[in-house]
């Protein structure tokens, strides 16, 4: 059944190699904590924004606090850790649920209008959360810690708690975790409720009188968009094993998470793997060489970035290849074209 | 023939914009089986009574029966799943999907498997002849493929009645040919038809009955040899068709 | 009396918020387009007015005009140069194209400023600065009285420009049909950088109003954005007096919680009042138009 030409397409290959490395890279001796570092927040970006890619790219609608779905997966994974003593394995998928809800909500009163209403209510939503938390010692009795947030304290290496001395493991979760986005992105994209999005961010009136719900396809979009951020976000706070609000409510995470996923390629499989994986090494490289004194240089030229891409590129840096290729394909079609002329001629 | 059984009724159907009365206590029905032409000047509220029939607008006040069923201010997407799929005056392609995968958005509808729904679609467009274009973008079709688009993506939905919208409009002679055809052939396979139409005599000839709409109300009613005999249809819009013509 | 006082400082603050959110809602109901960048503008233009009050002597209120017609040249050549190309190519979705785009200019005003000027909160010294009017027991700060009272009139101004000439009658036309400014002669595109100009020579009339009593700071934008977003909802994309209206709404809702609760209490309920909106009266509480 299975066709080898087919597998062995150069894609293919490279994708495998470059999955092969990432497996193999904490075992090779040369490779330093900060290499793992970098590695593990570059494949937590590229989940990110493959979950962010199913809102803003397939279902067209552009969020600029996305953050938020990170920062309430982050406060209740802790929050069940601390005080229910739930393990984050578990405690994930409530805090993802309860993203869902919230996210459910908000979708349910704005999509009924039209325009970027989403987008408007997604910036405040984010605020709103981020000064709550900051604002609030505590909720339903539980310590948030306020502005300063909490702190998981060392309690021994565990497996069940998400407690590692060394970011190894972690690398291998955000490893597994990319890697299941992505491939979900790919279902989601080739399946009925991918089609169905992607008539509705052509023509919202034509998808419709073909018997597509728009409200319910956009919901169910939304709604795992923030569910798989949440995830991210509980397992990035164990990660870290401290939280605040303005770290995780962060509108400036929020909007590199929109312009990776926009920069590589809005509603494409591979654009926001791309679009992550160039741009969260640029912003740490740069923070390196230019230290913090120019901590604002990698938004100034993230900005420019985007600007260019959204008048050049509009479809992002995936589309080079389609270019590329059209391109490539046209200056045969011109070489035929003359062979044939010049056989006439003779 | 002889027994006809009603299939959709309108009763009372009205429907203002802001000042404006659209559409005002507009009556028809429809027999299975049957093609229903709906004719009048530009502006007669024609395109807006099928708004309202596939539940793209809300009347402001009347009711809509479909099957005995009352469906007024449905959603357009129940109304599709229960069995009424339309076309578009200005065609409204997915202009990024290929012609096959606009088409198997209405198949979605009733099949669950991506792959079914492209075999099917591919029959349907095999059919109406648009086999050649399955993965041109719709971006990049032209007007007559794009109307046939258009019935083939409402087909896919497999409807029970079909609302077709100036299917016509800016064909040349031949491909309006063709379009009649099309519609005739579609009625012979069992499907319904409510069709739109400025180009008379398709209408003439394809119709078994022909509602006029003028000014929002409906002026007449009958076989398109009454209508076209009828003097208030001939002052109000035929005379003026003919001399457009 | 501590809630005539409250009353006063709300409305006060809550005027300017209408200048700022009538810009952008102008914008939006027009254009259908989000200014992302409208936060920093208004920071670009505090920044224009603290520097030129500090190196000429001219009165703050004088400067503020400057600002104001330098943000129109501004906003008319960025919709005109750059904002209609990408507009012009948006066919079947959402412009979402030109909020990402303003966005991203958002970014590197915000930054640019805060690399080059560095993120301290920096206060004009203008001659008004931290006079008041005293009458009785309540106290009213002079420039946000002036700050009011200008506010107030450029949102009455815009009004009756949108209702009594020719060219806002365009404009208005435009954001019920596109294709109607047309008919009356006018290009769509003039509508829209006008319209566009509008928006940001508002924010650069704030921008220098505020400067006698509130600091600037690189991300000072994002302060007044965030609540103007709000504001467009709650008044009604492209509806003038629901802008001040929802204005001076947040501004009570804000002194009135901080009062009775506490600031962060005001915010939460602003974002809930929001939600309530969406959800019972989409269209803000003084638009004509459905959905």
């Amino acid at each position: 059944m299975i066709d080898k030409k087919k597998l062995l397409t150069p894609k293919n290959i490279l994708v495998t190699v470059v999955l092969l490395i990432l497996a193999l890279l904490p075992i090779f001796p040369t490779t330093g904590a900060y290499a793992i570092q970098l590695t593990c927040l570059t494949m937590l970006f590229i989940y990110w924004a493959s979950a962010y890619n199913i809102i803003g790219g397939f279902a067209g609608h552009t969020s600029l606090g996305h953050a938020c779905y990170v920062g309430i997966g982050a406060y209740v994974a802790v929050m069940l850790y601390l005080y229910g003593g739930i393990s984050p394995w578990i405690g994930m998928f409530i805090a993802g649920i309860v993203a869902a809800v919230i996210a459910g909500i908000i979708g349910y009163v704005t999509f009924h209008m039209r325009g970027s209403y989403y987008t408007l209510s997604s910036v405040a939503l984010l605020n709103c959360f981020r000064i709550a938390m900051a604002a609030s010692k505590e909720i339903f009795g539980f310590k948030t810690g306020g502005a300063v947030g909490l702190k998981i304290s060392w309690m021994g290496e565990s497996v069940s708690g998400m407690q590692f001395v060394s970011k190894v493991p972690f690398y291998y979760i955000f490893l597994v975790f990319m890697i299941l986005c992505v491939l979900l992105c790919w279902y989601i994209k080739n399946s009925k409720m991918g089609y169905y999005l992607a008539a509705i961010t052509t023509n919202q009136d034509a998808a419709s009188s073909l018997g597509v719900n728009i409200m319910q396809y956009k919901l169910m979009a939304l709604c795992s968009s923030a569910f798989l951020m949440a995830l991210g976000g509980a397992v990035y706070a164990f990660f870290l094993t401290s939280i605040d609000p303005l770290s995780m409510f962060n509108y400036d995470t929020s909007a590199r998470i929109m312009l990776m996923t926009v920069v590589g390629g809005l509603g494409t499989l591979w654009g926001p793997v791309l679009g992550a994986a160039l741009l969260v090494p640029l912003n740490e490289w740069m923070r390196a060489s230019f230290g913090a004194r120019l901590s604002g240089l990698s938004f100034v030229i993230y900005g420019i970035i985007l600007m260019l891409v959204v008048m050049f590129l509009p479809k992002g840096l995936v589309s080079l290849k389609d270019k590329y290729e059209k391109r490539r394909y046209e200056k045969q079609q011109a070489k035929e074209v003359a062979v044939k002329e010049a056989s006439v001629h003779e | 023939m002889s027994e006809q059984k009603e299939i959709l009724r309108t009763e009372h159907l009205t429907i203002k914009f802001g000042g404006l009365v659209a559409n005002n206590d507009v009556n028809i029905h429809l027999n299975e089986g049957e093609i229903l032409g709906l004719i009048g000047t530009n502006g007669a509220g024609k395109t807006t009574l099928f708004n309202m029939l596939a539940g793209a607008l809300k009347p402001t006040s009347g009711k809509i029966y479909y099957r005995g069923q009352d469906i007024t201010g449905k959603p357009a997407d129940k109304i599709c799943k229960m069995g009424i799929g339309r076309t578009y005056q200005v065609v409204q392609p997915f202009t990024s999907l290929t012609v096959e995968e606009n088409v198997m958005v209405g198949c979605l509808n009733r099949h669950r498997n991506i792959e079914r729904a492209r075999k099917r679609a591919d029959e349907i467009l095999e059919e109406l002849g648009l086999g050649k274009h399955i993965h041109t973008k719709g971006a990049n079709l032209g007007l007559p493929q794009l109307k046939r688009m258009e019935i083939a993506r409402a087909l896919a939905t497999e409807p029970d009645i079909i609302l077709l919208d100036e299917v016509m409009a800016g064909l040349n002679p031949t491909e309006c040919e063709e379009a009649m055809e099309l519609v005739l052939n579609l009625r012979k396979k069992g499907y319904t038809i409510i069709m739109i139409e400025h180009i008379m005599k398709a209408v003439m000839n394809v119709s078994d009955r022909i509602y006029v709409l003028n000014q929002g109300v409906v002026i007449a009613e009958g076989t398109p040899q009454e209508v076209s005999t009828n003097q208030e249809v001939i002052d109000s819009y035929l005379g003026g068709a003919k001399k457009k013509c | 009396m501590l809630y005539l006082q409250t009353f006063i400082d709300a409305l006060m603050i809550g005027g300017v918020y209408s200048v700022i959110a009538v810009g952008l809602s102008l914008i939006f109901g027009v254009m259908r387009v989000i200014n992302w960048s409208h936060g920093e503008s208004l920071m670009v233009s505090m920044l224009i007015a603290l520097y030129m009050n500090q190196y000429t002597p001219l009165d703050p209120y004088v400067i503020m005009l400057i600002v104001g017609a330098v943000m129109f040249v501004y906003g008319y050549v960025l919709q005109s140069v750059v904002i209609s190309r990408i507009l012009s190519r948006e066919t079947d979705r959402e412009p979402i194209s030109c909020l990402l785009f303003t966005a991203g200019l958002g970014m590197v005003m915000s930054y640019s400023v805060q690399i080059i000027f560095g993120s301290k909160q920096v206060m004009a010294q203008t001659k008004y600065n931290g006079r008041a009017l005293h009458m009785g027991d309540l106290v009213v700060s002079l420039p946000k009285l002036i700050a009011f009272i200008i506010a107030v009139v450029a949102v009455a101004a815009l009004w009756t420009f949108l209702q009594k000439s020719e060219y806002g009658r365009a404009i208005r036309a435009t954001s019920q049909n596109r294709s109607v400014a047309t008919l009356m002669g006018i290009s769509e595109k003039r509508v829209y950088s006008v319209s566009f100009a509008i928006g940001t020579m508002l924010v650069g009339l704030a921008g220098g109003m505020l400067i006698p009593y509130f600091s600037v700071y690189p991300t000072v934008g994002s302060v007044f954005s965030n609540k103007s977003f709000i504001i467009v909802v709650l008044g009604g994309k492209g509806s003038v007096p629901g802008a001040l209206l929802g204005g001076l709404i947040v501004g009570l809702i804000e002194k009135f919680g901080a009062l009775f609760f506490s600031e962060s209490v005001a915010q939460i309920i602003v974002f809930l009042m929001f939600i309530a909106i969406l959800l019972f009266k989409p269209t803000g509480l003084l638009s004509k138009d459905k959905g």
